[in-house]
């Protein structure tokens, strides 16, 4: 079953995709399907973007029978790709050169160009699941882009914030901080800082300076300068506990068809850990109401992060 | 440049020195290439000592290189350091013809005014070099051995040419050198070693701790070396001191499985006083004109003489060395005061000391076969084809030390040889000498620790570590760790002056890098827009200093003992292949210009 069921209850589009369910767990001892030559690469490569091969969302989605009046669907149209970050399997966000994050910011953007162009798309989402506590299945260093048909209900939030905001929050906050103790890259065109009102613990937000909406807007020194906010963060995220440090990395861009000049672009690190052992789980409160609780106070994360040390 | 009185023009000249006719056969080669045949003209045997081909007039200042792995290349006013280099006229350790530092100052090999560069391409049976006097350089050669009657021999080649650009000349000498010999080389390795921890105070004990540490760590070192204070005495390498009680193959066995190349110090040519090779083979070395061994120099309060190695059994004794350790494991060797088989004086063999030096070269390459060799107090020229990588400046220390520049231990210097020495890359891989990343047990302040492990990075030599891996902070260790990715570049140096220096760097991990070392006690002022010529345009280009990533302003201030790291950055243009898979699904190939399929790998574990 792969189609789109809306929630009448919250307002918010469900992605049914019992396909992915049927996703092969390789043996632990086979080899990497992401290295050159193995399975999904045919050749070698530096970085690719490839259609996920279980994909929730795809661009000729299979025809759906009409509901009855009370419950909506719509075909799972969309794209998810899957995008490859680099051919060296022990590398990671965290360890590899400035100048492959670098490219893999140009791929971002590329990716965001393309898909933009077609109109039913709403929302271009690049995103990066790092470490088994966050479901990554392999360690190859790779990220994921939805493209989805509507406005996810977070991203909806954020424009309804946006909607309620006078100026933009984001360009304030960045203001607010400027000086304090929360930034922990305090670069030329990217901060990066532990929010004051972050859900997880050590949780890292990355602005932009410039006022921009879009990968596609970034000037070639504002792109190095993300890839350098990246490598700082990462790394010190790995330094944090001295081990190879879980997170969810969530890009926000604007919606796409139309775009919101208004939006931020921006980045978020959700890291599960609460400690060098401990997880915080998306438990009932989270998941149910949407209300976070954080056990760590926010500047107490920004002081170990600030002390972490890093590698450029 | 005047050859036996006549300005140097190209043809056939032949000249009268003593007993020999020396002719020089002079053709132009981008300059001029001058090959140098002598002949003993009389019926006796002669011994041949040093000789003279010509002179010429130089500046005030001259790049001046000593001959071996400590000695300093810099640029001097030898009219100002004549007087403390007297003191150097009984030191091999300074020259193999000490002598000549009585009215002399001595550059060996090669050196060059303000205009002119004059290099031998060899130092394959003489010792080539250049002695400067009341503003006059002498173009002199040693020989040091016996000619029969009528016995003609052709020695090294002199490239003369004047210049415009000194470090575009260094570059063409060094491809030069590099045609007339030879090569081997292996590596850059990245390795720890014992040295500048433990000194003598080695034990099996600790170098086993440390062992263990790399992994503790996750520092992944290619070699792991012992230095000195293994064995129980210069000379007698296969026995270990009390400190070691398992030997040194319990030692190799251990490294091994901790999946590192075992390395290992040697002075091979080195015999101690009290060693039992000295007790029982005096047959073994070099002796004086009265057939009493000849003390080399001093160290570990012992006096030092010197292997004979043109004698068969000492050669042989020497390969068994060598063999024993090979078969112990050891595949990395580090064999150190080197120009102590290139001593003047009486052998078994009539040969020179420097073809003395390269038959003992030549035995122990033999013997260790295709394991990587490090040369260190080495004659330069002569040892090239025998070792793989060479340590090309003094001993740093955890210490600036920026007075004295004889060759004595200093961070300062052994950085400076290693940025006026970098052309010698072309002939093994340069080893600086030793990175420290501790910020603890060290004189070093933070800028100087800077320079003295990003600027073998960026040179990208050998890299050796040698600290107490268990003393490392998270933040000494990210220091190391940030540096790997300035590696794997070519750099160019460039000689403002003997104190500051800039280094363009292409294609290191982290991208093309410009730097500036200022080893002054000054500040210093740079325009980098001076240094465009120097580096590839780029589109939409911006530099951003390292580690703060700000951008650069044209004119940037760099602190004494300071270096100025800067990127230099500009569009990427990625190119995009589209292929389908199998099942039709989409996938673009994304290609960065510079992928060459290696540059992207992590070195930084
Ligand atoms: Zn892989
Ligand atoms: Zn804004």
């Amino acid at each position: 079953m792969m189609e789109l069921r809306h929630n009448p209850i919250t307002d918010e589009w469900i992605i049914i995709s019992s396909e992915t369910q049927k996703r092969p767990v390789l043996p632990q001892k086979e080899a990497c399907p992401l290295c050159p030559g193995v399975l999904e690469m045919k050749h070698d490569y530096d970085l690719t973007a490839f259609d996920n091969r279980y994909p929730a969302l795809r661009l000729d989605p299979p025809e759906i029978s009409r509901s009855d009046s009370v419950f909506e669907n719509a075909p799972s149209y969309g794209k998810c790709e899957v995008i490859m970050f680099t051919s060296d399997h022990n590398s990671s966000l965290s360890r590899m050169p400035i100048g492959q994050i670098e490219k893999l910011v140009y791929v971002w953007e590329d990716r965001t160009r393309d898909l933009m162009k077609h109109e039913k798309i709403k929302y271009i989402f690049p995103f990066e699941n790092r470490g088994k506590e966050v479901g990554a299945s392999q360690i190859h260093p790779h990220g994921q882009l939805y493209a989805f048909p509507f406005i996810p209900k977070r991203i909806q939030s954020m424009i309804d914030a946006i909607g309620k905001y006078k100026g933009c929050a984001i360009c304030d906050v960045i203001k607010a901080e400027e000086g304090t103790e929360n930034i922990i890259y305090d670069g030329e065109h990217f901060i990066a800082l532990v929010p004051y009102f972050a859900r997880f613990p050590y949780e890292v937000h990355v602005y932009s300076r410039r006022h921009i909406s879009f990968f596609t807007e970034m000037t070639n020194s504002e792109k190095f300068d993300l890839a350098v906010a990246l490598k700082v963060v990462t790394s010190k995220y790995d330094s944090l506990f001295d081990n190879e440090f879980p997170y969810m990395m969530e890009i926000f861009q604007s919606p796409v068809n139309p775009t919101m000049k208004n939006f931020h672009f921006h980045i978020e690190f959700n890291p599960p850990k609460r400690d060098k052992v401990n997880v915080k789980w998306m438990a009932s409160v989270e998941t149910g109401t949407w209300a976070f609780i954080n056990p760590l106070t926010p500047s107490d994360a920004a002081k170990s992060l600030k002390k972490a040390s890093y590698t450029i | 440049m005047n050859l036996f009185g006549k300005p140097l023009d190209y043809g056939v000249r032949k000249g009268k020195v003593g007993y020999l006719e020396v002719s020089l056969s002079i053709t132009q080669k981008d300059g001029y290439e001058i090959e140098i045949e002598i002949e003993n003209t009389t019926e006796d045997p002669k011994f041949m000592g040093d000789f003279k081909i010509g002179d010429f007039e130089v500046s005030e200042k001259i790049l001046m290189n000593n001959y071996q792995s400590w000695g300093p290349c810099t640029f001097v006013k030898p009219s100002e350091i004549i007087k403390s280099m007297h003191g150097l006229s009984a030191n091999f350790f300074a020259s193999p013809v000490p002598w000549e530092f009585k009215d002399g100052v001595i550059s060996d090999y090669f050196m060059a005014d303000d205009k002119t560069f004059a290099g031998f391409l060899s130092s394959k049976v003489t010792h080539p070099y250049f002695k400067w006097h009341d503003g006059i350089v002498d173009v002199k050669i040693y020989v040091g051995k016996h000619l029969k009657p009528h016995e003609k021999i052709k020695i090294e080649t002199l490239w003369v040419k004047d210049f415009s650009k000194l470090e575009e000349t260094l570059e063409l000498y060094a491809k030069k050198v590099a045609s007339s010999n030879t090569i081997k080389k292996s590596g850059p390795l990245f390795g720890w070693e014992s040295w500048y921890s433990y000194y003598l105070n080695i034990s099996q004990d600790s170098i086993i701790d440390e062992l263990n540490r790399t992994s503790e760590i996750g520092m992944k070192y290619e070699v792991f070396q012992l230095d000195d204070g293994y064995e129980k005495d210069i000379g007698d390498w296969l026995e270990t001191n009390e400190k070691f009680p398992e030997g040194l193959e319990f030692l190799s066995k251990k490294i091994k499985k901790s999946n590192m190349m075992a390395g290992i110090w040697t002075a091979p040519f080195s015999i101690s006083e009290t060693s039992s090779i000295f007790k029982y083979h005096k047959d073994f070395l070099v002796k004086d004109e009265n057939g009493i061994p000849i003390v080399a120099y001093e160290n570990w309060n012992k006096k030092i003489y010197a292997l004979d190695t043109s004698n068969p059994d000492a050669r042989f004794w020497l390969g068994e060395i060598f063999s024993a350790l090979k078969g112990y494991g050891y595949e990395f060797f580090k064999i150190d005061f080197l120009f102590t088989g290139m001593i003047s004086g009486k052998r078994f063999l009539d040969v020179t000391p420097v073809e003395a030096y390269r038959m003992g070269m030549e035995k122990i390459a033999d013997a260790v076969g295709n394991t990587h060799v490090l040369g260190c107090g080495a004659p330069l020229l002569s040892s090239i084809g025998y070792v793989d990588s060479m340590r090309i400046g003094c001993d740093t220390a955890p210490e600036w030390k920026g007075e004295l520049d004889m060759g004595m231990p200093s961070a300062k210097f052994s950085i400076r040889n290693a940025l006026t020495r970098n052309f010698m890359n072309a002939w093994w891989v340069n080893d600086p000498d030793c990175v420290m990343a501790r910020s603890s047990e060290t004189n070093l302040t933070n800028s100087e620790r800077m320079i003295n492990i990003y600027i073998p990075a960026l040179l990208n030599g050998q890299l050796l570590e040698s600290d107490f891996l268990g003393k490392l902070s998270d933040d000494d260790l990210h220091l190391l760790r940030g540096s790997f990715n300035f590696r794997n570049g070519t750099s160019k140096v460039l000689l403002s002056d003997k104190e500051r220096y800039a280094v363009v760097t292409k294609k290191a991990i982290n991208g093309d890098i410009v730097s500036f070392v200022n080893l002054s006690d000054f500040e210093w002022k740079v325009e980098i827009e001076r240094y465009r010529p120097f580096f590839d345009k780029k589109t939409d280009e911006f530099f951003v200093l390292y580690p703060s990533m700000k951008h650069a302003k044209n004119e940037i201030k760099i602190d004494p003992h300071a270096v100025a790291i800067i990127m230099h950055r500009g569009k990427r243009n990625l190119r995009r292949d589209d292929e389908k898979e199998d099942d039709g699904r989409d996938i673009h190939y994304y290609w960065g210009e510079e992928y060459d399929g290696t540059s992207t790998q992590s070195h930084n574990r």
